[in-house]
């Protein structure tokens, strides 16, 4: 009898460990959370000593909205987009996404630009993300791109904390053999047809938070 | 002598700032003030179920500048990708100029999230080259589609222009742009189409 119950326990922890059952999760997510940047390795480490600012947010928007689809979903916690004076990591303005994460359910305020980019001479894409010195901490923000001719949806494999007030950049490497996406093998085509850049500010159930974040200075380096 | 030194610093003045507005010239390719100039729907369009234009003319309704715009009637219903496309033919070396420029307008009452962009035909290959993005227009608000023409612009898809680009321009089309939705009946405008 003893080891009749013993083998049913044994079992329903193995369903449970396939499952994943019992790990927090979040649209896109299924693996559980994300784990925190900069653990991912860049197949190459020599620096990177070139960059080029694709967007700086200095004359508008250039083009970045919520995306409509995204829109009337509850997760949604973006508010409104505009520019603004009040922090910039590079020049004088950045994107302001004004916010509201209301705690108890993922939610993100995620803005997106659609453009074919080739951007197959350089080796990273990077974002600065700022949560002002208001906000709680444990808002956390990635990239995601959008590629190829599928128009695949592809996540960077971890988030970077926003620490209240300080800005975060946020990296991510395009170079083929890259480990930087979640369920993606990278190859030379990936960067070659990239078709839209998100920006996702997230919290996972927490912290609640009503206010702005700000992002700037969307560039590629290599 | 006092007098000789001011006139030669009011001269070097006037020279640099001559300059300056030379680097910074616009150059009006068609305001549509005396008719069409040359722009049409192109008759393959006419023939593509993707495409919704159904009447060009010109009109004094709206103008970003002057008196008149060009204004195209689309009847774009929504559910699939349509467009509206007019252009021009003709041959342009814009070799000087940096950036193509036009200005486009839906109607107050369009509803939002219609797009635009400024697609060229250049080179020998009569080369169909899009800009890598679309400009969403804002009901009753002119919206100007800016491009860079110049080597390393990534505002064309899948192409990097070189001299020779911008040396060889064919066509110019603007197209509005529905991806699923809205649907749309009704006129959108263009005005200013310029080089800078």
């Amino acid at each position: 009898m003893d080891r009749k119950w013993s083998l049913i326990i044994l079992c329903v922890a193995l369903v449970f460990s396939i499952t994943g059952c019992g790990k927090k999760r979040g649209p896109g997510n299924a693996g559980g959370e994300d784990p925190v940047c900069p653990v991912v390795p860049s197949p190459s480490s020599d620096p990177i000593t070139e960059e080029r600012v694709l967007f700086s947010f200095e004359q508008g928007t250039n083009g970045f909205d919520v995306p409509e689809w995204f829109r009337e979903k509850p997760e949604n916690a973006a508010v409104r987009i505009g520019v603004s004076k009040k922090y910039s990591s590079e020049g004088s303005q950045s994107l302001e996404v004004e916010s509201n994460f209301p705690g108890q359910i993922w939610s993100a305020s995620m803005v997106e630009l659609e453009q074919y980019l080739d951007l197959t001479p350089y080796r990273q894409i990077s974002v600065d993300v700022l949560a002002p010195r208001a906000a709680p901490m444990g808002l956390k923000a990635k990239i995601i791109l959008t590629i190829g001719d599928q128009w695949k949806w592809t996540e960077m494999i971890c988030s970077v904390p926003l620490a209240p007030g300080e800005w975060a950049t946020v990296n991510a490497s395009v170079e083929p053999g890259s480990m930087s996406w979640k369920r993606t093998e990278v190859g030379e085509s990936f960067r070659s047809d990239i078709r839209k850049i998100v920006v996702r500010v997230e919290s996972n159930k927490s912290p609640i938070y009503k206010g702005p974040v700000y992002i700037d200075n969307i560039r590629v380096g290599r | 002598m006092m007098k000789a030194k001011t006139l030669v610093v009011i001269l070097v003045a006037l020279l640099l700032g001559s300059q300056m507005i030379a680097y910074g010239e616009t150059k009006i390719l068609y305001d549509f003030e005396n008719g069409l100039d040359g722009w049409e729907i192109p008759d393959w369009s006419f023939e593509d179920d993707n495409y919704r234009a159904e009447k060009i003319d010109v009109s004094e309704d709206f103008a970003s500048s002057g008196k008149s715009s060009l204004r195209i009637d689309a009847d774009l219903t929504g559910g699939s990708w349509q467009g509206a496309i007019v252009e021009v033919m003709e041959y342009m070396d814009w070799t000087p100029y940096s950036t193509i420029a036009c200005d486009v307008l839906i109607p107050p009452d369009a509803p939002e999230g219609l797009k635009a962009k400024i697609i060229l035909t250049v080179g020998e290959k009569w080369s169909w080259t899009e800009m890598s993005r679309s400009v969403k227009l804002t009901p009753g608000g002119w919206m100007t589609i800016t491009a860079n023409l110049l080597p390393g612009s990534m505002d064309w898809k899948r192409i990097n222009p070189t001299d020779e680009f911008r040396a060889d321009v064919r066509k110019i089309n603007v197209r509005i742009e529905s991806n699923k939705k809205p649907a749309f009946t009704g006129p959108f405008y263009v005005d200013r189409v310029r080089v800078e």
